[in-house]
């Protein structure tokens, strides 16, 4: 019997050997079957290849597209593929804030004034011209007459007028921009005078955001839109604003999913220079490892979402192009007013301390070159920017000189809170340990708490956070946008920060948002900046540059911090 | 007509389970310090409290919490989820649009896992203890322990970036000017479409995710089809069918296999459930539009009625892979009966 068994066990293996060589091979074939495609010799990357068996079909007649059939050749100038950590929700600027909307909603919107590539300042786009009237508070533009709508209607200042009272009753985020708008009237068609409350210097960088873009007023209106003070609760358009064009910009938006991918095709109908690109395809790629896979592979046109760890990986190749760009971004301290939350760092010769002991050359080196750290709460590339803070700044010597006179001198023990945020590519936790390591020099035993993204905000508006570390990008890139750190203001607020704390702060606050002599303005701005730096109860770290990399035969690549990147100018070279 | 009062019980069971998954995900939402007005707000509107007022008033989040949930059941008895706090689009039109990827790439993860893993273990049980046995024991185990973001990346890097063999994340390259049609499973639009081109495509974009997807899966197919099989292998009816001196392949595939399958057929439908999972982070990778984003950036947005559409989604998905597990092993199995 045993015999027998070893026997069939011996056959068995016979036949088995056969069978797995024979499963082996068919396995092998399948595999081959469904990574093949790219024949023996042939240059191009699996993904970008067109599989033998369909290749003619490759430009076959888009969904909702009206163009013939493109030969394969047409479909190698296919669509400029941008990646980044897209998070665009709603394409209805009364609704939209996410950083990227200020990509998208110039490109399918048009505003009286707009940013352009090149140049500096609001340049004209729906508005010809304006004037500003003596009293500083009245301003009247003069619409261009040729400027059409998806729908086919004309442009007038109606729906100037609509759009902007759209924004301000419907109270959300974006309604903010419009606190100071008084009132908008329309003379003509093609005339608008809006009127502000009070003087403000920064009235026409405002007009440049997404906020201020004009709606097709009878579409909106006729699909639940309103501009009446109803429209706070009321108004129900932003479901249909997505999902269908108002807008008179260079594109139309061709598909949309929400924080994941948007496809713009160029509008045959714009009043400008058309886009330079048939389409552009914006895609989320929170991934920046994959990102960089598919910019090398050449499946992907243009980067932002590169970190600079990535760079090294990034040089050398003459198929991409690496710009740093500066940016607006900023990441800085918190440290709270009310001792209550804050503890120690509530006494401003602690705060001086820290400024000392914080080493901002390591921090420079994280954030990637082109990284630098301002004196104060304003950007470079505002008026009125105070200069830098030097690399050598960090003296440990006086920053114990300076916790011991505030009574500290053996240190003390604090938690630095941080939210999982990044800035242009730099993980905040990876920012806090370097402050974390600089604290600890000078006996100052701090310690991480991540907190995840909302509950960091929620903590952050009840004024709740006693030492914290933030990153900041500013609504509108203007002076004005910095002044919500000041006491009382919006951000003062949940440092617990009154104006009785610091009168002067508080009194230059106002003279700087109004003041419209600029030359005045710098000097209000300047003193501002010296007397939150000494002691105040921000710091900041680091003034963030962005990496732009691309394909290096896409042209025009402008990038800029308010819309990040025009798209109407992106080519295929 | 026993298996049609069965259904019928079991589909009772189901909508108490969706109301019971609403109730709880509903419930635990809001137990998170956080608060939607603020995270959709940002730092400086959430200081105004006329627009956090009206933030509230328009998402229903003023009413006391018994009757937002009454609101909520009222909708969901209609077929209506609510309006998505972060799309502004009804919540079922938001799954009708990020079902369907995640449909197709997880029928694609599952294929793989159960073609490769029910070959593999076949071959492992039919030679226990060689080389080829402890290799593919090997690959299971790492199929089993390997986390999926890692695998995603190394996968991504080998196939696509070093070696150009298959196409990197995505659904479909944006070369070929095809975005998708009525039904949003990518195969399916193609092929109505008539493009072949654009189908190949989707087909080749669904393989690596789908593998890095399925890899979890084909281990425990694997090493369960493996010890099912061995174990049958060894009963006394195997050996009459050998002394009948039937054929190897006769004996493995018409007589033990059939008898092997139960337990295999249990792990097949856990590891789809467990698919879901494991979606969240290769949709990530592959920048697939799918539930797994869907979910992910409903739950980091604090999107309630997002998050228990769903919850309820996969609950039902869940429940109903259940049921069809149940209803199969009866089709296999005579002496199952219900």
């Amino acid at each position: 019997m045993s015999q027998m068994r070893e026997t069939s066990q011996i056959i068995h293996m016979g036949h088995m050997r056969k069978g797995a060589r024979a499963l082996a091979l068919l396995l092998c074939l399948l595999l081959l079957a469904a990574c093949g495609g790219t024949p023996a010799g042939g240059g191009t990357p699996a993904g970008g290849g067109t599989p033998a068996a369909g290749g003619t079909e490759a430009g076959g007649t888009p969904a909702g597209g009206n163009e013939p059939a493109a030969a394969p050749a047409a479909a190698e100038d296919g669509p400029i593929l941008v990646g980044l950590g897209f998070d665009v929700t709603t394409l209805d600027p009364g609704h939209s804030y996410e950083y990227y909307c200020s990509l998208i909603i110039p490109m399918i919107y048009d505003n009286l004034l707009k940013l352009a590539p090149g140049a500096d300042g609001p340049q004209p786009c729906l508005a010809e011209s304006y004037a500003v009237a003596e009293d500083n508070v009245t301003y009247t533009f003069k619409l261009r007459q040729d400027a059409v709508f998806a729908s086919g209607n004309k442009l007038t200042s109606k729906d100037v007028k609509f759009s902007f009272d759209r924004m301000k009753h419907l109270q959300t985020n974006s309604s903010i921009h419009l606190e100071g708008v008084e009132s908008v009237e329309t003379p003509d068609d093609y005339t608008v005078v809006i009127k502000l409350n009070a003087p403000d210097s920064s009235f026409t960088t405002k007009l440049t955001v997404q906020t201020f873009a004009v709606l097709d007023s009878v579409v909106v209106a006729a699909n639940g839109g309103l501009d009446t003070e109803a429209a706070v609760s009321d108004d129900t358009a932003e479901a249909y604003i997505t999902a269908n064009p108002v807008g008179s910009g260079p594109f139309i938006v061709e598909s949309f999913t929400p924080s994941l991918e948007i496809t713009l095709r160029r509008n045959p109908n714009y009043w400008g220079a058309p886009a330079a690109a048939e389409r552009v395809i914006v895609r989320n790629m929170s991934d920046a490892n994959a990102a960089l896979m598919m910019l090398q592979n050449g499946d992907l046109d243009v980067a932002l979402n590169m970190t600079p760890q990535q760079l090294p990986q990034l040089a050398g190749s003459a198929d991409i192009t690496v710009e740093n760009v500066p940016t607006n971004t900023i990441t800085y301290l918190l440290m709270n007013q009310d001792a209550e939350y804050a503890g120690p760092i509530a006494n401003p010769d602690v705060r001086r301390a820290i400024a000392y002991a914080i080493n901002y050359k390591n921090i420079h080196a994280l954030a990637g070159e082109g990284a630098f750290t301002p004196y104060s709460m304003v950007q470079s590339s505002f008026v009125g920017y105070y200069g830098e803070r030097p690399e050598d700044y960090t003296d440990l010597e006086k920053a114990k000189e300076l916790l011991a006179r505030a009574g500290y001198p053996d240190g003390f023990d604090i938690t630095l809170e941080v939210g999982d945020y990044e800035a242009a590519g730099t993980k905040l936790t990876d920012l806090a340990q370097l402050v974390v390591n600089d604290l600890a020099q000078i006996g100052v035993n701090a310690t991480i708490a991540v907190l995840e993204s909302n509950i960091a905000v929620q903590k952050y508006v009840e004024g709740k956070q006693g030492f914290a570390l933030w990153l900041w990008t500013p609504d509108y890139n203007e002076l004005n946008n910095q002044l919500a750190f000041m006491p009382e203001q919006k951000c003062g607020r949940y440092v617990n920060w009154t104006a009785d704390m610091s009168p002067r702060i508080a009194e230059l606050t106002g003279l700087v948002a109004s003041e419209l002599d600029n030359a005045q303005r710098v000097i209000y701005a300047r003193e501002l900046q010296e007397l939150v730096a000494d002691g105040g109860p921000w710091l900041d770290l680091c003034q963030h540059p962005r990496i732009v990399a691309y394909r290096s035969n896409i042209g025009s690549v402008d990038s800029n911090d308010s819309y990040h990147l025009f798209l109407n100018t992106l080519s295929r070279g | 007509m026993s298996m049609l009062r069965y259904l019928a019980r079991r589909f009772f069971f189901l909508a108490l389970l969706l109301v019971g998954v609403s109730l709880t995900v509903f419930l635990i939402i809001r137990l998170v310090p956080a608060n939607p007005a603020v995270a959709y707000l940002g730092p400086q509107a959430a200081g105004n409290p006329a627009i956090v007022a009206a933030f509230e008033a328009r998402w229903g989040l003023d009413k006391p919490l018994p009757t937002q949930y009454l609101l909520y059941l009222a909708g969901l008895l209609r077929g209506d989820l609510g309006v998505s706090i972060r799309t502004g689009q009804p919540v079922l039109r938001d799954l009708a649009a990020c079902f369907p990827p995640t449909v197709e790439l997880a029928a694609a993860g599952m294929l793989i896992a159960t073609v490769l893993g029910v070959l593999f273990g076949v071959i492992s049980a039919t030679r226990p203890n060689t080389l080829i046995d402890q290799a593919l024991r090997g690959i299971s185990v790492s199929g089993v322990s390997v986390p999926s973001f890692w695998l995603g990346l190394v996968f991504l890097y080998v196939f696509y970036h070093l070696l150009h063999w298959l196409p990197g994340p995505g659904r479909i390259s944006a070369r070929l000017n095809f975005i998708g049609g009525p039904t949003n499973f990518m195969l399916l639009d193609a092929l109505l479409a008539g493009n072949w081109a654009a189908f190949a495509d989707a087909a080749r974009h669904l393989i690596l995710p789908g593998l890095v997807l399925g890899m979890f899966s084909m281990g425990l197919i694997t090493r369960t089809t493996r010890s099912s099989l061995m174990e049958v292998m060894s009963m006394d009816f195997i050996r009459t069918a050998r002394s009948k001196g039937l054929a190897r392949p006769a004996i493995v595939g018409g007589h033990a296999m059939i008898n092997a399958a139960v337990p295999v057929l249990t792990v097949i439908g856990m590891g789809f459930c467990n698919l879901l999972g494991g979606v969240i982070l290769v949709e990530k990778i592959f920048n697939w539009p799918g539930v797994g984003q869907y979910a992910y950036l409903s739950a980091t947005g604090l999107d309630f009625p997002a998050i228990t559409g769903v919850a309820l989604l996969i609950a039902a998905v869940y429940a109903g892979i259940n049921l069809v597990i149940d209803v199969l092993y009866a089709v296999i199995d005579p002496r199952v009966r219900y």
